[in-house]
């Protein structure tokens, strides 16, 4: 059994997972409370930035099409 | 962005080194949206966020015939970008290389490795609400050291392997497992505090 401490770091690097471990994680989260809860707390918390970053995007769309095609000339202007 | 071409494709990379317009087209818009949203996030004004852009589109077609094909084109995009960032943030070139991860992590739980007896986690849904609160998750994000601020932006928000965030940052993975651990712990207790 894998304990808490381990979980958590496992849920913090998000990374690709053997079987074997994320049946041994999700056997972890059916049974501790505290774990399941801080699984929840960072999905959420990361649906929550991921929303940020949408949000800023379109914030900055004009700024960003702006800067796009002030690149794209000046390269052309070097390269000619 | 349906009609995005193969980045990986060694046409469009030979393309982009005999400077064809269609390509630099394609690949500028694709990623400075992402490049400026990064320079803000690192909490730099307009202008410096600006100028870095710039500067990191100049290097690249400057270098671009060095790029060895092996790695994707984003990572030698944002590989750029950091090294540039680094004069801005001086910050960003003192990532923490030896700090091993064990030791944050005895340090969060018992010797057994369970959580502590008196840690308490909010109601999930009260800290989902929470988390959707633009004003909360900006605030808690702008409070993180530039350098996990970085790593995890290149994780969740540009969704891009563990392996190339190392190869951008120049870190190993147990670093990037530190700062990740790091950064999502210290947003989870903000976004917590402010939810009370």
């Amino acid at each position: 059994m894998i304990s808490c401490k381990e979980v958590s770091k496992i849920l913090s690097e998000n990374d690709n997972l053997s079987l074997l471990k994320k049946v041994e994680l999700r056997m972890h989260l059916f049974i501790c409370k505290k774990c399941s809860r801080f699984e929840k707390h960072l999905k959420s918390l990361l649906s929550g930035a991921q929303k940020l970053y949408r949000v800023k995007d379109n914030e900055y769309k004009e700024k960003v099409t702006h800067l796009e095609n002030s690149i794209i000339k000046k390269l052309k202007e070097k390269n000619q | 962005m349906s009609s995005k071409p193969n980045f990986s494709d060694p046409a469009f990379i030979n393309k982009l080194i005999t400077q064809d317009h269609h390509a630099i087209e394609l690949l500028i818009k694709t990623y400075t949206s992402h490049l400026f949203n990064a320079a803000k996030g690192m909490g730099l004004e307009d202008t410096q966020a600006t100028e870095l852009v710039q500067n990191t589109w100049e290097t690249f077609f400057e270098i671009i015939n060095r790029f060895e094909k092996k790695s994707h084109i984003r990572t030698f995009v944002f590989g750029i970008f950091y090294n540039k960032a680094k004069e801005y943030k001086r910050e960003l070139g003192r990532i923490n290389q030896n700090e091993p991860i064990d030791e944050l992590l005895e340090s969060q739980f018992n010797q057994r490795g369970h959580w502590p007896g008196q840690t308490h986690l909010m109601e999930p849904e009260k800290f989902a609400q929470a988390s959707q609160t633009i004003n909360i998750i900006e605030k808690c994000l702008s409070l993180l050291p530039v350098n996990q601020k970085m790593a995890f932006h290149l994780k969740e928000i540009e969704c891009l392997q563990s392996k190339e965030i190392c190869n951008i940052l120049g870190i190993t993975n147990t670093n990037l497992g530190v700062l990740l651990y790091r950064a999502k712990g210290a947003l989870r207790k903000c976004i917590e505090n402010k939810a009370r």
